[in-house]
């Protein structure tokens, strides 16, 4: 197949006038011919994803019926687990925090810190001022 | 007598349901979305009144039809539920298995990916044309379009399509 026949294709191609039997010697040049000019390479993968999309088949009853089994187990499991944690008293209602009661929780602890941390700065500043006090009694003394 | 026809009907049935999972997935992205249409088109086949299933020209013209209406019906009912498309997209991406992560990773997927961000009735050109390979009067009866119509749509999209290509091939992102 002359590439000059293909360019030609290509271009009624593209303004939609191609026929279907026209079509089909495009995506035959396209699947099976291995020099294609570099140019035409995307043109190569979307007529070869329409090849693959062709063959895409309704999935098949067997499994189906498979992943429906695998979920069943899914589900009892997950129910088991559950009532485990429950026997347990892990998931006792006084023992769920709900993300925003920790984030509160959190912050009033952060508070409680920065307060005793403040305090103590204070008192650092109380000593300070004590120091000034005493530099300017020295002062006056060696005057 | 009822007995063959219900075995040729069966015969039919088998080509027309991957036809019609196809294009429903086409139209409706997700998978299980899928299952679900061409389920509810096969189940209104199988009650039709075998004599007027027979009176179609075509069966499968006809349930192609009957999928794109049920497909649009979907569409607009959850356009009603206040769903966007991206969120319609989102959603099937992650209900999706694992499969179709890995057939995400397959070169050749990121073309369907393309095909799948056009506006509704461009996809089901597409894949009514290029991928079913149906006749452009089979297309305009089955849009309920007039053909010169399907002609200058499917001629805008491929070169659409040609254009994103070009893109992604200029900037090397995949």
């Amino acid at each position: 197949m002359g590439s000059n026949k293909i360019e030609t294709l290509l271009e009624r191609y593209f303004e939609g006038e191609t026929s279907l039997e026209e079509e089909a010697v495009l995506r035959k040049y396209f699947n099976e011919e291995q020099n294609i000019p570099e140019a035409w390479i995307p043109y190569q993968q979307f007529f070869g994803y329409c090849e693959v999309a062709k063959k895409e088949t309704y999935p098949s009853v067997s499994n189906r019926t498979k992943t429906s089994n695998r979920s069943w187990i899914f589900a009892a499991a997950s129910i088991a687990v559950l009532l485990a944690l429950q026997v347990g008293g892990v998931f006792d209602s006084k023992n769920v925090i709900t993300e925003q009661q920790q984030a509160e929780l959190a912050f009033q602890q952060f508070q409680i810190q920065m307060k005793t941390v403040s305090n103590h700065l204070n008192r650092g500043v109380q000593k300070v001022a004590y120091l000034d006090y005493w530099n300017d009694t020295t002062q006056k003394l060696i005057k | 007598m009822q007995l063959t026809a219900d075995r040729t009907f069966l015969n039919d049935i088998d080509q027309i349901r991957d036809k019609v999972f196809r294009i429903t997935k086409r139209i409706l992205i997700s998978q299980e979305e899928a299952e679900d249409a061409t389920q509810e088109v096969i189940v209104k086949l199988w009650q039709m009144d075998a004599t007027k299933r027979n009176g179609f020209r075509s069966i499968e013209a006809y349930s192609v039809t009957m999928a794109k209406n049920y497909c649009l019906d979907r569409l607009k009912s959850k356009q009603a539920q206040n769903l966007s498309l991206n969120e319609k997209i989102g959603n099937s991406k992650m209900s999706d298995s694992l499969q179709t992560k890995i057939e995400q990773t397959d070169e050749l997927n990121w073309v369907g990916n393309l095909i799948d961000q056009l506006p509704e009735r461009e996809r089901m050109i597409i894949q009514l044309r290029e991928i079913e390979q149906y006749d452009f009067d089979e297309i305009a009866s089955i849009l309920n379009l007039p053909e010169g119509t399907v002609r200058v749509y499917l001629s805008r999209i491929r070169k659409k399509i040609r254009k994103q290509f070009l893109e992604i091939q200029n900037h090397g992102i995949k």
